[in-house]
């Protein structure tokens, strides 16, 4: 064996632990998103499984005819489209277009289970949500919070066969010896989106071609169990919480409050008259009072600020009214004004017999 | 430009040799491409432009992209259509039919003439009638044709054996 074995980089910066490890990988599970965390599906781990056997198990092979060192291709073969699969060999074909040894192929199995991440244990019916963040808010003008909430993570199994296919004894055993160290401490861990999933290693195999009357070469497939979980995008939430209250007062100064639509009276004279001031207050338009006895009601007199009235008794509209006007005890005498300066006080005066 | 090695074939040199083996392709260009004259037309799938999926290989939509089609005069057989159920287990149902493997043999000369080549993942339609196609997909480019069954009596290797499976006719086998 030729290759070189100094170790020619040294990770100078010390992997964090304890909190400060959870610190991290909190940053890393939501970086790059709008304070809620990443979702995670299917191709997510499909892709960080594909990701990790190109960095970690990264094979090389030196050519025995010019001891260059290439890279050992992966082809990972998602759906059986034949289509795809030439897609993914054309380019490093043979000129029968024959995939070249040596090369790794990832197979997952179609049929992926409920997850055993858990002990086994089943998820909370209902899918229910749990409190992940509190983001303040302001909505018009009202300061409050938008809780942020995430679902259960749902448990799947993934497996996974890599095989390499090779000639070359020692290819062979830098692949068996590399995958035996990434699960000497019986897991592994990848991170689709910053979320870290665990593997174990289920079996090393030999499919290697041993007949004397075909072609030889070695096949050695890694079966890996992938103990995953999905955090589907659609299950999040975002729930208004409570508000601060906007609560204002306003004092009015203005003098002439005292009379007011509940201060409205019939005023009683002895020569079997009355009158009621009709008072309306800034932008006021509609005023009424009830008829305690039955009245006549015979003119409306000293209009101020007042440009037209409509006059309804029990609430219906005596058109052009011709006084006197006879009014039942207890029915309802209003009256609805337009005013030219509608921002000043209007009054009128109701006059008749009772 | 790497000098290319030629070895002269003296192999039945007593009696036949290069001009037996021309005259004999001859005969059987003249007989496939004249009298029988059975048309293919070839879609070469240009790997270099397609876009696909990092992860799944695939294309989205109908993103697959040709070069020029060419039209083959080849000897061709489709294999008998099947009727399968895509429900295999106790109770089988919904019946579909699978239409057979086209399979035929092309002369070599005549794609060196076309300067064209025919790839696993390339595309057979074949004019079934005067307005139906029925295409396929190439699985085996029978390339390697060092067998003695694609050989002149032996002296040199002149045809291919192209086998393909069947393929919707937008190019999709979902």
């Amino acid at each position: 064996m030729k290759e070189d074995k100094i170790i020619k980089h040294i990770n100078l910066t010390d992997k964090k632990i304890g909190d400060a490890r959870r610190e991290e990988s909190y940053k890393e599970i939501g970086y790059d998103t709008a304070f809620l965390p990443k979702a995670v599906d299917y191709n997510d781990i499909i892709k960080s499984f594909i990701e990790f056997v190109n960095k970690e198990i990264n094979l090389e092979h030196i050519k025995q005819s010019n001891n260059e060192k290439t890279k050992v291709k992966v082809y990972p073969f998602e759906g059986l489209k034949k289509f795809t699969e030439f897609m993914k060999t054309w380019s490093t074909s043979d000129e029968y277009g024959d995939v070249k040894l040596p090369f790794i192929t990832i197979i997952r199995k179609p049929n992926v289970q409920e997850g055993t991440n858990n002990s086994g244990q089943w998820n909370i019916p209902g899918f229910p949500t749990f409190n992940y963040i509190k983001i303040p808010t302001i909505n018009n003008g009202i300061e409050g919070n938008d809780l942020y909430k995430i679902p259960v993570p749902i448990n799947v199994d993934f497996e996974f066969t890599v095989r390499l296919f090779s000639s070359n004894i020692e290819l062979i055993n830098s692949f068996n010896q590399k995958i035996i160290e990434l699960f000497s401490s019986r897991q592994f861990y990848i991170f689709p989106n910053g979320y870290p999933m665990a593997m174990i290693l289920e079996d090393i195999g030999d499919e290697s071609k041993y007949d004397l009357e075909s072609r030889k070469y070695y096949v050695q497939p890694v079966v890996v169990k992938l103990m995953g979980y999905t955090i589907p995008k659609d299950k999040f939430e975002i729930v208004p919480t409570v508000n601060k209250l906007s609560v204002s007062f306003s004092v009015d100064t203005d003098v002439d409050y005292k009379i007011s639509k509940n201060l409205i009276k019939l005023d009683f004279n002895d020569d079997n008259t009355f009158s009621s001031n009709f008072y309306y207050k800034g932008l006021t338009t509609i005023n009424s009072v009830v008829a305690t006895k039955d009245l006549i009601l015979n003119s409306i007199t000293d209009l101020t600020n007042i440009n037209t009235y409509k006059l309804y008794i029990k609430n219906i509209l005596i058109e052009n009214p011709t006084f006197p006007i006879n009014v039942n005890r207890g029915s309802r005498i209003k009256i609805e004004i337009t005013k030219p300066y509608s921002d000043k006080n209007s009054y009128l005066n109701l006059n008749g017999n009772y | 430009m790497e000098k290319i090695k030629k070895v002269p074939i003296t192999r039945l040199d007593k009696y036949f040799n290069e001009d037996d083996y021309n005259l004999q392709l001859e005969w059987a260009r003249e007989y496939i491409e004249e009298e029988e004259n059975f048309t293919v037309i070839l879609y070469r799938v240009d790997k270099q432009r397609v876009n696909v999926d990092s992860i799944f290989f695939d294309t989205y939509g109908h993103s697959i992209k040709f070069l020029d089609p060419v039209e083959l005069k080849v000897k061709y057989s489709i294999e008998d259509v099947e009727n399968k159920t895509y429900n295999e287990g106790d109770q089988q149902s919904l019946t579909f039919q699978q239409t057979g493997n086209l399979i035929f043999t092309i002369v070599n000369q005549q794609l060196e003439e076309l300067e064209v080549d025919i790839s696993r993942g390339d595309y057979i339609a074949v004019p079934v009638n005067e307005t139906q196609f029925e295409y396929f997909e190439v699985i085996d480019n029978g390339k390697k044709n060092v067998d003695n069954s694609h050989t002149i009596f032996g002296y040199k290797p002149a045809f291919r054996t192209v086998v393909c499976v069947t393929a919707n006719e937008n190019f999709d086998d979902n």
